[in-house]
């Protein structure tokens, strides 16, 4: 009996998943609905409004790329009624998708081919963030001079210039930055930063965080921003800023 | 390779050559013989009313008739000279002025009259015989060699007492004078200077056409003035349309790659999940290994479509953190690749598009040389990035072919899937973008060098 995902209000999570491709549509479906979630498909921006108009819903999975009525299109007008979390599915993860994505509204994007663990992971967070649960919502944290925003993933030097990071780096300092002054062992920042997103960690976390170190500390081999703790474990010892 | 211009310009040198000698030698031949000819009859008729005249006046008489001559440039005198052998100089004009004395008065040739040329420069080796050689020498002129070309005639007037008149050969070389050759040649430089001109302004065009046709690419190029003489601009009309027939092939094929680029975005997504649903381990892993290599060359074939769009904005980037996070991650999935440079680089670029282009790099480096060993330093104002591999190289020859888009070194078809042959296209176009340069070189002791070199902050234009 799979594990009931409970909306705000102690009911199932209800997603309509939005894509053209009916294969897509069911593949999605029959991925989710073992993980709890009640799930309806849509063809088109006609057939998402005819769903919506039967009912309520608690989170879209929005293609991009449809025919006539566009993804972004669809999500622009959905806003000016409805505050209902959005995931967008791109076809290139490139910055250009992304940014058209979040500025019309959505909430979060997936690039496609993307693994239904990934988008499960996605769901859930987005749908913890809209319940108004504790845990990570878009935010923007500043430390140091350096400013991370969360909404577009995009880390600034203190010198202005955009910070690439890989993914297990920016889940190991959103972690880190949402528990400022806490020292947080290796296993429970594993563990944190996975269940943030569904990156399995391929490395270490101390080698994360050697990596980290190397790109936001003004000297990684006296570091001052991320420090170990003796006893095992890593704390963020500067005051963080959030906004959001 | 001679150039066109250069041989036109041989060609109307020689033509000029030819027509001014043919000219030269029907002036000689033709015209001087005329002259010539008019001259001994001039002379000879003038030396026999002469003699005549002077045979039918008293002696004392004589000098107020010769002065007559004063101020022409002929001279007369009566001399006498002991009987002796006459030389010959053998000039044309000799013979010419002897047979004019003796149609006029035949009584008058043979031993009764002498006819001596003589040329400046021209060496009168003719034998003199008997006792008064000198004084015929005298009679000659000829102990002042340095005089001018002159002809004496001497006509015998009775006894001893001879007529001489010297007379200067007229206008006989004056075809080889100075001032003439100076003209002939002035007019054959400027002649051929005009033609060079002429030709160089004829053929300009076509070195036009010939640079663009070299710096046509798959990609375009620009097209070529349309002007110059007719069949230039008929050439570069045909030219400018052949190129743009090219761009319309090469236009489809990229709107059709972009079809199916798009469906097969589709077909990855469903076989992605389709695959999580199979239940052997050992069979999702592959297939997923086989999607990813897919999926690659749909994002690379995106990818180009993408920068031939262009529109990425350059920001403030930190260059050094991008390419390790692109090296790292690599690492992470399972390639050797190595990183060594600085920790920061702050720059001025489109990051996504140089993102694009390291991963293509370090792509090819792992696919070819099974290893990438990534550099970045600064030199002056640009950045340098290298990455390097120890495959097999790419020979000199094919350097600049392999950024062209769907070119592939032949062993790389064979070599590996997953490639399209856009990935160095998508490299040097972004490159271009961003105002630098990308070189390749071999590495010792095998292996390729792909250089990369960035301004690090955009150019002033």
């Amino acid at each position: 009996m799979p594990e009931v995902v409970e909306a705000g209000e102690g009911r199932t999570a209800r997603i309509v998943v939005v894509d053209d491709d009916p294969d897509i549509r069911e593949l999605v479906r029959r991925a989710l609905v073992p993980e709890g979630f009640a799930v309806t498909t849509a063809g088109s921006g006609a057939e998402l409004r005819a769903v919506l108009a039967t009912g309520a819903c608690d989170l879209i999975v929005l293609d991009v790329m449809l025919p006539g009525e566009n993804g972004l299109e669809i999500c622009r007008a959905l806003r000016r009624t409805s505050s209902v979390p959005i995931i967008m599915l791109t076809v290139l993860a490139e910055e250009g998708d992304r940014v058209a994505g979040l500025d019309v509204g959505a909430d979060d994007y997936l690039a496609k081919p993307f693994g239904t663990r990934e988008l499960i992971a996605r769901i859930r967070a987005v749908l913890r963030r809209a319940g108004g649960a504790a845990g990570p919502g878009a935010a923007v944290y500043r430390f140091a001079g350096w400013t991370l925003d969360t909404l577009r993933r995009r880390l600034t030097s203190p010198e202005g210039a955009m910070v690439r990071l890989t993914a297990g780096e920016y889940d190991l300092l959103v972690t880190l930055l949402e528990h400022p002054g806490q020292v947080l062992s290796r296993d429970r920042l594993a563990e944190m930063a996975k269940g943030r997103m569904a990156h399995l960690f391929d490395r270490s976390i101390d080698i994360q965080v050697g990596r980290l170190r190397r790109k936001i500390e003004p000297d990684p081999k006296e570091p001052t921003l991320i420090q170990t703790v003796r006893t095992g474990g890593y704390i963020l010892s500067i005051p963080v800023e959030r906004e959001g | 390779m001679t150039r066109l211009s250069t041989r036109v310009v041989w060609a109307v040198a020689a033509v000029l050559l030819l027509s001014q000698a043919a000219s030269l030698f029907f002036y000689h031949v033709a015209g001087h013989d005329a002259r010539l000819r008019q001259h001994a009859v001039d002379i000879g008729a003038r030396v026999v009313a002469m003699a005549s005249l002077l045979e039918r006046l008293p002696g004392a008489q004589w000098p107020s008739v010769l002065e007559t001559f004063a101020g022409t440039a002929m001279q007369a005198i009566v001399e006498r000279i002991p009987p002796g052998q006459i030389p010959s100089s053998g000039h044309r004009a000799e013979r010419l002025i002897a047979d004019e004395v003796a149609r006029r008065a035949p009584g008058r040739a043979g031993d009764n009259m002498a006819v001596f040329c003589r040329l400046a420069g021209h060496h009168h080796a003719a034998p003199i015989v008997g006792a008064s050689t000198l004084d015929i020498l005298d009679f000659l002129g000829l102990h002042d060699l340095a005089g001018a070309d002159s002809v004496t005639i001497g006509i015998r007037i009775g006894g001893d007492r001879w007529l001489k008149v010297v007379a200067p050969m007229a206008g006989a070389y004056e075809v080889w004078s100075l001032r003439f050759m100076a003209a002939l040649f002035v007019t054959s430089a400027l002649t051929v200077l005009l033609a060079a001109w002429v030709t160089r302004r004829l053929t300009r065009p076509l070195v036009d056409i010939a640079r663009a046709a070299d710096g046509v690419g798959l990609d375009g190029g620009d097209p070529v003035p349309e002007d110059g003489p007719g069949e230039v601009r008929h050439l570069a009309q045909a030219f400018n349309r052949m190129q743009s027939r090219l761009a319309g092939m090469v236009e489809e094929r990229l709107r059709l790659m972009a079809a199916i680029a798009h469906d097969y975005g589709t077909l990855i997504t469903r076989l992605k999940l389709r695959a999580e649903r199979m239940a052997d381990d050992e069979d999702r892993q592959s297939v997923n290994r086989d999607l990813s290599l897919m999926q690659g060359m749909v994002d690379t074939t995106l990818a180009y479509l993408r920068g031939r769009e262009g529109a990425e904005p350059a920001e403030a980037v930190d260059l050094a953190t991008l390419v390790q996070s692109v090296c790292d991650e690599m690492a992470d999935a399972g390639g050797a690749v190595a990183y060594r440079g600085p920790d920061r680089l702050p720059a001025c670029c489109r990051p996504n598009s140089i993102e694009r282009a390291v991963v293509n790099l370090i792509d090819n480096a792992l696919k070819y040389g099974g290893g990438a060993e990534v550099s970045l330093a600064i030199a002056g104002n640009d950045a340098v990035l290298t990455v390097e591999d120890d495959g097999p190289g790419i020979p000199p020859e094919e350097r600049d072919r392999v950024f062209e888009p769907f070119y592939r070194v032949e062993k790389a078809r064979t070599l590996s899937p997953g490639g399209v042959g856009l990935g160095l296209s998508i490299v040097r176009n972004v490159v271009s973008a961003h105002d630098g340069e990308v070189r390749l070189e071999d590495r010792a002791p095998r292996g390729l060098r792909v250089v990369l070199t960035l301004p690090l902050s955009p150019r002033a234009r």
